[in-house]
């Protein structure tokens, strides 16, 4: 089955997306595609290590923090924010193969009651160590250096278009290592931990390595969401960061699209997304009232998600 | 001395709360297999009932409890009959996060029917304190100790004794066979969320005098009932009860001797430790 | 008094039984047998309604389990006693024993001493846990069990599995025993010799298919029979 015309699709999609803040002048349109485009990365991100592996880490926002203070913290500290954002993917990597060494033991609901315990530490962590963090007062979040090639300014990052092409950016690359892990040697290990890790095991795949890797490079791509989100709003707190509504909201965007599937997060980022927004408007502060309904309906109605809603029309046009 | 006595005993009374919450979570667990991420939401509803009963009819919120404990039992049953019935056999994560969505309806829906005001059940003892040993003890603490003690006494008596409560126990240990009994499992279902809901109200309105009623306020509860029973053993309702007082007391202690903002980071470090060290739970056996 | 009326029954697309029919009469031992996996256990659970036939039809004494749930079925009579035991592990013997009699509780104490005169056994570990007992013992606590419902029909599944032989036997002359107080009984057996020994009627199933039916004892005759099950 060789559909060459995929990737000609795909870039060409890219391309179109890239081209909008040309068009669009106005703020907000371009606000809510930059909210997509941050719900895909940080949906893409936990769907290696909750959707291929299975492992259902709902404790995301410890990640998602770690890179949003990192950046942040360092920025204030004069570090470029690039160099920041990398040191927050390091620290998350670090953190996440400790807590997985530790975690990742465990199986089903005890697995997802220890990632949401570890988080809870750390915004709790957070919100104590005010030398650093300020505490429950938050951060503003200073100002980026213009960044500048050979002299000439390429962008002062003011307004948001260079937040865009940052997301956008992000978004395609958490995609893309998606997609490369889904037709590698570890997608394919990983998913039959997924689906049987005692059949795994005893056909020699080593768990904890694969299901360690998996949670490193989620982390890792987690904390470059956190990153750039703190820096995007320019404000962060211990609950906006790293409290349970950040990975609850990870969690919702892969359930939504399709947990385990390439193009899940993208879906359910989309949908879920656009829908906050619209409910934000009507339920203000209690909008995840509509976010809470919307996962009770996806998990009674749409148990595959929106992928798998897709799959079983594809069958039924060709049945 | 006086303040490590000061400490263990103020722990003990709240820990029996947590007791409360921690066996209606793990009734549920038992017998449905799943993890009801709501419960906290359900403590909250509790409380929010208190103090409409206690604003607008004076209702004292221990007298509070013939109330709140049956109209958070029917919730309980009407949510299992509506939601959780239909999830029978599905993925644990899916159960998982039906249970969240719920808790996040009842939370948000709370904030707009109350506002993220914060209520306060003000009654005339709300802080009165009394000597013991030497010691300085909350009086609706105490109560609500002792009425707790009342509770969890009943569940036992029932669950041990009555033919009913046998079934429900039957069913959470092998629901195949309890149905070869003539058991009705999913009535069982229904009436073990029941009673967890009933449980979680209950606490609601013992603590509704001592704190501050607001929308959000369930989520610690959720999780400080997920360390009681995984401390106390998934399923049993009695390990609850020791887990409860377990988390009260170092809850208490990290209070005193270290800082209050880091006792729940005490609370849980210790749950990692003992989800590591025995997976089956203090009391259960050791995988 | 019992009719099995083309059964089948799939897990998603694996064909576990295949129109199946037999029947119990008044007062029978009639006796299943078949190699592993032949699908005698999920006949079992399919007329108890722990799992719901695809298509075919179960009646008891002329009513219809179609739309009946499983514990229905144990109010009309008909007790499954399940493979592997299944006694709930962490309540005593007396407590099992209480379970079983759910739906009979005005029966309860003249039951009680009738499974402890025909168990003396269980008399005496009535405080222990049912988890703690050996295995024969544990298969006397089901079958007494399943006794404290008052059944007309007992299905019994395997009963013999896994005991010492001296406990098969006695276990055998248990069933006979029960049998002699008119209480029908389907059996299910890997023990082929003896079962079919004290059957009055058996069946064969084969991957989901009754290949022989007859007279238990005629049936021990029956060359195929020997070849598959008897070792000869
Ligand atoms: N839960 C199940 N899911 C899928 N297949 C099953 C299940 N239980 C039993 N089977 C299959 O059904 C067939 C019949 O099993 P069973 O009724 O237990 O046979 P028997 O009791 O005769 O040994 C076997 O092939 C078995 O693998
Ligand atoms: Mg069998």
């Amino acid at each position: 089955m060789k559909r060459a015309w995929i990737p000609a699709v795909i870039v060409a999609g890219v391309a179109l997306v890239a081209l909008l803040p040309v068009f669009v002048k106005s703020d907000y349109p371009l606000g809510v595609m930059i909210g997509v485009l941050l719900a895909i990365s940080l949906g893409a991100a936990w769907n290696i290590i909750g959707g291929f592996a299975g492992q259902y880490s709902v404790g995301h926002s410890a990640y998602f923090g770690i890179g949003a203070y990192s950046i942040v913290v360092l920025l204030g500290r004069g570090l470029a924010p690039w160099w920041g954002a990398l040191a927050g993917s390091f620290i998350a990597a670090a953190v996440a193969l400790l807590v997985g060494s530790i975690t990742l033991r465990l199986r089903g609901a005890y697995f997802v009651l220890a990632s949401i315990a570890v988080a809870e530490i750390l915004r709790l962590l957070a919100l104590w160590a005010k030398s650093i963090t300020n505490g429950a007062e938050g951060i503003l979040v200073g100002e980026f250096p213009p960044l500048t090639l050979a002299g000439h300014t390429i962008t002062d990052f003011t307004g948001k278009p260079p937040f865009f092409y940052m997301a956008l950016g992000l978004a395609v690359f958490c995609v893309a290592v998606n997609a490369v892990i889904a037709h590698t040697k570890l997608g394919y290990y990983l998913q039959a931990i997924r689906e049987d890790q005692d059949a795994a095991w005893s056909l020699g795949i080593p768990l904890s390595l694969y299901k360690n890797a998996a949670l490193l490079i989620s982390a890792a791509l987690a904390a470059q969401a956190g990153a750039l989100t703190a820096t995007y709003v320019s404000f962060m707190d211990p609950n906006s960061m790293l409290g349970l509504d950040v990975s609850v909201r990870a969690v919702l965007v892969c359930i939504l699209g399709g947990v385990g599937t390439i193009w899940g997060p993208v879906a359910g980022a989309i949908v879920f997304t656009l829908l906050d927004e619209v409910l934000l408007r009507y339920l203000t502060q209690s909008h995840l009232l509509g976010l809470g309904a919307l996962l009770i309906a996806a998990i009674l109605f749409l148990p595959d998600g929106l992928m798998g809603l897709v799959t079983r029309l594809r069958q039924r046009s060709r049945a | 001395m006086i303040r490590l006595l000061q400490a263990v005993l103020g722990g003990l009374l709240t820990g029996g709360v947590y007791a409360l919450i921690g066996a209606g979570l793990s009734l549920i667990f038992g017998v449905l297999r799943v993890i009801n991420f709501a419960q906290g939401e359900l403590v909250m509803l509790g409380m929010y009932l208190t103090w409409l009963l206690f604003t607008f009819l004076h209702l004292d919120p221990f007298v509070s409890l013939i109330v709140v404990m049956p109209v958070l039992w029917m919730l309980g049953w009407a949510l299992e009959a509506l939601l959780l019935d239909r999830m029978h056999g599905a993925l644990p994560q899916n159960q998982i996060l039906l249970t969240m969505g719920l808790g996040l309806v009842l939370s948000n829906g709370a904030m707009m029917a109350f506002t993220s005001d914060y209520r306060l059940v003000s009654t005339t003892y709300s802080s009165s304190s009394f000597m013991l040993a030497g010691v300085a003890l909350s009086q609706p603490l105490a109560v609500s100790f002792v009425l707790t003690a009342a509770i969890a006494t009943a569940l036992w008596v029932f669950l041990a004794r009555t033919d009913t409560g046998m079934a429900i126990r039957a069913t959470a240990q092998d629901r195949d066979a309890a149905q070869l009994m003539g058991i009705d499992v999913r009535r069982m279902s229904r009436l073990a969320f029941g009673i967890g809901a009933a449980l979680a109200g209950a606490a609601g309105a013992l603590i509704a005098p001592t704190y501050y009623i607001f929308p959000q306020v369930g989520g610690s509860f959720t999780l400080k009932a997920f360390v009681v029973v995984v401390l106390g053993g998934l399923g049993s309702v009695v390990g609850a009860m020791l887990g409860g007082l377990i988390i009260g007391i170092t809850e208490s202690l990290s209070a005193t001797y270290i800082s209050t903002e880091l006792k729940d980071v005490c609370v849980y470090s210790l749950f990692l430790i003992v989800l590591i060290a025995r997976p089956g739970g203090l009391l259960g056996k050791a995988e | 008094m019992l009719r099995v009326e083309s059964l089948s029954f799939a897990y998603g697309d694996a064909q576990v039984l295949d129109s199946v029919s037999l029947e119990v009469g008044k007062g029978e031992i009639v006796a299943l047998v078949g190699a592993n996996g032949a699908g005698k256990t999920t006949l079992l659970r399919t007329v108890s309604r722990l799992v719901k036939p695809v298509s075919g039809k179960v009646t008891l004494d002329g009513e219809d389990f179609s739309r009946l749930r499983a514990h229905e079925v144990v109010r009309r009579g008909l007790i499954h006693v399940p493979e592997g035991r299944r006694i709930f592990p962490e309540m005593t013997v007396r407590e099992n024993l209480r379970l079983g009699s759910f739906t009979t509780r005005t029966d309860r104490e003249r039951n009680l001493e009738k499974a402890f005169a025909l168990f003396p056994v269980l008399l005496a570990r009535e405080g222990q846990l049912g988890g703690t007992l050996s295995g024969g013992e544990q298969q006397m606590l089901a079958l007494a069990r399943g006794l404290m419902a008052n059944p007309r029909l007992l299905l019994l599944d395997e009963p013999s599995l896994g005991l010492a032989p001296i406990i098969v036997k006695q276990i055998f002359e248990t069933i006979v025993a029960i049998n002699q107080q008119g209480i029908s009984i389907l059996l299910v057996e890997q023990n082929v010799y003896q079962s079919l020994h004290i059957a009055q009627r058996a069946y064969v199933l084969e991957r989901g298919r009754v290949v022989l039916q007859g007279e238990g004892k005629a049936l021990l005759e029956n060359p195929d029979v020997k070849k598959a099950f008897l070792g000869a």
